[in-house]
């Protein structure tokens, strides 16, 4: 009878258990690690997004439970805020400039652009993938094909690719990996080695009540450790020194 | 001789020795005037020294970053092919080891001067790696023959910059820097057996410079780059 009379609530609590213990962690993502992260963990639930926007969201209140950015400011600047915990560095990239596999404006080089009268599309001044781009611009001495040409501003380097695989842009400044992401639609062309500027991706995990604090913890031990290092080489990114 | 005769002598011989003493005189009083103003000029270069010291710092304006980015990769190829011809065995004496070793100190003091102003844009330790050819650093013509080369694109740059760069601040650092990379080259040309002076250096674009000082370097954290189509 006691039994009978428990088996109800055992079965309620458990009801209640299940969510809680299976709910998905939430990690905010740079655009660019879009196909890299789902293959390390299919479970977690993913957004992403340009760096500064995900950043935004966090400081907004966001759900996000580990934060993944392209570079080292928008995590930092969470940390100094005291929403997230010390920033980790776990993956580098480079800038290549991407142009549609018909490349029917003709650019064989990042010089190409200097003449003018092209279709670029170009990270805004605030996201990751914008400022790379201007640094490189300004090492190369060619901030003014920001405004020889005809830009359009993107807020996150998932859309330049897209812009410029489709055939909306003649070309777009994009990472390396976003660039294998479309081989076959669009080409990579290399940028000089000298005036790139260090693209370092830091991570860390978010400071806010009813976070899942542990298990963001355990993902980014995860994407630093072997395995981690091991995917996100598979999608061309490169890697710190194990520190 | 008459007294008279020998008076005259006596006079015109006093005379002579006035004008002669009077000539030295005027000699040393020429010379101390020299020396003077060699010291007030010494004075005033010495004085003038802290205000070149103390020159003003660059502030690099629109595009000029581009020189001093640049700087900052070739300065280190540079600095790191002479640390190579210095661990070359038996290749170079004491005293020209001695100049090399000179040279690479004012690489490292270049890169110095040039990062500084780039400040948080400027590369990092581990950002760039160095790759020679093997030929070019087994011997010393080999190691010479690309120090030389690496040299006139150095020069090339900077006088460019010279010409191009908006802060004159910059300029004046550009200018400077050509100044030590131009005595570099007469280092190594002379190492090489030949002259020093190497006629009138001609500026090299970046686009131009940018290519050729890739094949010397390396990203050892950054994936590699797609090829190109």
């Amino acid at each position: 009878m006691t039994i009978r009379r428990l088996l109800p609530l055992a079965a309620l609590a458990a009801t209640l258990a299940v969510p809680a213990s299976a709910s998905a962690l939430t990690v905010y993502g740079a655009s660019s690690l879009r196909d890299a992260l789902p293959s390390l963990d299919k479970r977690a639930t993913y957004s992403f997004n340009g760096s500064n926007t995900l950043q935004l969201q966090i400081e907004r209140g966001a759900p996000a439970d580990l934060f993944l950015a392209a570079s080292p400011t928008e995590a930092q600047a969470l940390f100094a805020e005291g929403r997230c915990e010390r920033p980790v560095t776990f993956a580098t990239n480079v800038l290549v400039l991407l142009v549609p596999n018909a490349n029917p404006a003709g650019i064989t080089s990042v010089y190409s652009l200097r003449g003018g009268g092209k279709k670029l599309a170009v990270g805004a001044a605030g996201v990751p993938i914008g400022a790379y781009t201007r640094s490189l611009l300004k090492r190369l001495r060619l901030s003014s094909v920001l405004t020889r040409n005809t830009i359009s501003l993107e807020s996150n380097v998932a859309n330049i690719t897209a812009k410029v695989a489709l055939g909306s842009a003649d070309a777009g400044f994009v990472y390396t990996t976003d660039a294998r992401s479309v081989a076959g639609r669009a080409k990579a062309i290399r940028l000089p080695t000298w005036a790139q500027p260090p693209v370092r991706y830091q991570g860390c995990v978010v400071k806010r009540s009813g976070a899942d604090s542990a298990g963001a913890a355990a993902y980014l031990e995860r994407l630093v450790s072997g395995e981690g290092r091991t995917v996100l080489k598979q999608y061309g990114f490169g890697l710190p020194p194990r520190g | 001789m008459p007294h008279g005769a020998a008076g005259a002598a006596r006079g015109g011989d006093r005379a002579a020795r006035d004008r002669r003493e009077d000539t030295s005189a005027a000699r040393s009083l020429s010379r101390r005037a020299v020396l003077a103003a060699g010291g007030a000029a010494l004075l005033a270069s010495a004085s003038a020294a802290p205000t070149l010291a103390a020159a003003p710092k660059p502030a690099p304006a629109g595009d000029d970053a581009g020189f001093l980015a640049f700087l900052a990769a070739a300065e280190k190829v540079s600095a790191d092919l002479y640390h190579r011809a210095l661990a070359l065995g038996g290749a170079f004496d004491a005293g020209e080891r001695r100049r090399l070793s000179l040279v690479a100190a004012g690489k490292r003091e270049a890169i110095r001067r040039v990062t500084g102003p780039l400040g948080a844009d400027a590369p990092q330790a581990g950002d760039f790696g160095t790759a020679f050819p093997a030929a070019a650093t087994r011997t010393r013509a080999g190691v010479l023959a690309l120090a030389e080369k690496l040299e006139r694109l150095t020069c090339g740059v900077e006088l460019n910059g010279v010409a191009d760069a908006a802060d004159p601040a910059t300029r004046l650092l550009l200018g400077r820097l050509l100044a030590a990379d131009s005595q570099a080259l007469s280092t190594v040309r002379v190492l090489a057996g030949k002259p020093a002076a190497t006629g009138l250096l001609a500026p090299v674009d970046l686009e131009a410079a940018g290519d050729a000082l890739d094949a010397y370097l390396t990203a050892p954290t950054a994936p590699a780059q797609e090829d190109t189509p």
